[in-house]
């Protein structure tokens, strides 16, 4: 496989401020399709703030500045024919807390399938959301109820809730920003699991915090440390033998 | 390498290098112990060298069930996760070692008192004390962690084979000349073959400490003087 033809998305050069403050110093990833990248590192080391640069989410902070290179498929989405929501559309994201809409389980999965278009009938749409629940490992727990308030779900049921979302819409890229932080270990091993299927059609990229669980889901980890890129390859080189002496530190819980 | 945050997890790691430590001492012990016995004939010492192979088994218990627990409740990776590991094996080594030296003490309680012992040219003792050298040097390493230390050991290796094929050839020849002798010619044999394991052993060491620092094998073929003997 070459692997150039298999790049979703490409950064280069990515510096970004909040005010004069800087939080991420020139950081280049490569993420490539069908694999799940990890981002790891210490609280604070700009894990989100890089994050969130992939689908634009820092657009809506005033004093954030991002600058350098994102391609997506080869097409730079900060240029100026880019309609955010298009991306966002492309590069869907799940967030820490799960966050599903004050409305019923089938509206949270149905909203953006029907504003994107996706579905012209209504069984059409029904279809679309049974299937996505499905894929999110959700259906057989929720099928009962599809016309409850989401919120009344478990924090487990929402967070695949969350990823049921944001596939419906069909992106390419799916961020997601430690979502298992608030999960009990088997609501975690669920969205792992979730996850491993879910890269045969998406390319995934996830902050974490957890070294087991970026080892045991990525293919790719990358390992921050105050803004800066230290190390980024293949995760079972990264969690057997690192090759820079911060990386090790930080993940066997080292005085770095 | 630093501390880690979780003071705890330290501590059980220098338990087990204080496990192995001993572990080591011991087998290092033994071996001597049971090549001075070979050579003074002294032939009371013989059976409390059988009889302490047993501490040697509970130590090596000791050890794999401390590196057990530890990798059970700390998951640990990269280096610590390979010293847990490389610890693990280094025990078991030293186990095997502990056996060989008990091997050879049973062996040789039976030639000593043959009349025809004195009159063997043979230089097992020779090959024992490079055995031994190499087992201390081997052990040095790990335990200081000195890549060029194992590295050395690696590559000494063939020496340990050329002594044995010499002692193999003596005993051969010797044998021929002198049927009757068979019997204790061939525990001689064995004997030899038990250093040049234990010889072995010790590059596995080596390779082990290898792996420690580098996490992954030296890929150089070790150099052979024989394959066959
Ligand atoms: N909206 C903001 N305004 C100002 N500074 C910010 C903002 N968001 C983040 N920062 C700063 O940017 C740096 C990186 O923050 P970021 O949230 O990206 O870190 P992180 O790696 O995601 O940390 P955590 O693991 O705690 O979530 C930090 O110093 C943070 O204080
Ligand atoms: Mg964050």
């Amino acid at each position: 496989m070459v692997e150039n033809d298999t790049l979703a998305l490409q950064t280069n050069n990515v510096y970004v401020h909040y005010g004069s403050k800087m939080a991420i110093n020139n950081v280049a990833v490569d993420f490539h399709k069908n694999q799940v990248t990890s981002l790891i590192g210490p609280s604070g080391c700009g894990k989100s703030t890089f994050l969130r640069c992939l689908n634009r989410m820092n657009d809506v902070i005033d004093i954030c500045k991002v600058q350098g290179e994102f391609h997506l498929n080869g097409i730079d989405i900060y240029g100026p024919e880019i309609q955010v929501e298009n991306l966002r559309k492309q590069v869907g994201m799940v967030f820490q807390k799960p966050n599903p809409f004050p409305k019923t389980i089938y509206e949270n999965v149905a909203y953006g399938p029907k504003i994107h278009g996706l579905a012209s009938t209504k069984s059409e749409l029904d279809d679309i959301v049974k299937d996505t629940l499905n894929r999110a490992g959700l259906y057989t727990e929720v099928k009962d109820r599809l016309d409850d308030i989401a919120t009344g779900l478990s924090g487990g049921q929402q967070q695949r809730l969350c990823i049921a979302r944001a596939i419906a819409i069909k992106p390419e890229i799916i961020l997601m920003d430690e979502p298992c932080s608030a999960l009990d270990p088997i609501a975690t091993a669920v969205i792992e699991e979730l996850i491993n299927e879910l890269k045969e059609n998406y390319t995934i990229v996830i902050v974490t915090h957890s070294m087991q669980q970026a080892a045991r889901i990525s293919d790719k980890t990358a390992y921050f440390h105050l803004g800066e890129m230290i190390e980024f390859g293949i995760t079972s080189n990264i969690f057997t033998n690192p090759n820079h002496e911060m990386t090790e530190a930080y993940i066997s819980g080292r005085i770095g | 390498m630093t501390q880690h945050i979780n003071s705890a997890f330290d501590a059980g790691l220098a338990d087990v290098n204080m496990q192995i430590a001993k572990l080591g001492a011991l087998a290092e012990t033994q071996l001597d112990n049971s090549l001075t016995a070979l050579k003074d004939k002294n032939i009371k010492k013989f059976d409390s060298i059988i009889e302490r192979d047993k501490k040697l088994d509970e130590l090596t218990a000791e050890v794999s069930s401390s590196v057990f627990e530890l990798i059970a409740l700390w998951s640990p990776i990269a280096y610590d996760l390979r010293s847990l590991l490389v610890a693990d094996r280094v025990g078991a080594i030293l186990e095997r070692v502990g056996d060989y030296s008990k091997n050879i003490a049973r062996r040789s309680q039976v030639i000593v008192t043959e009349e025809s012992f004195d009159r063997l040219p043979v230089n097992i003792v020779g090959l024992g004390e490079h055995v031994q050298g190499l087992l201390h040097r081997s052990l040095d390493a790990y335990m200081e962690n000195d890549l060029q230390k194992a590295m050395n050991i690696w590559e000494s290796d063939i020496d340990t084979d050329r002594l044995y094929l010499s002692i193999f050839k003596e005993i051969v020849s010797y044998m021929s000349d002198n049927p009757d002798d068979a019997k204790m010619l061939t525990h001689m044999i064995f004997i030899s073959k038990n250093l040049e394991r234990v010889g072995d052993y010790t590059t596995s060491i080596a390779k082990q400490t290898y792996f420690l620092s580098e996490g992954e094998y030296p890929d150089t073929k070790r150099p052979k003087a024989m394959t066959t003997y």
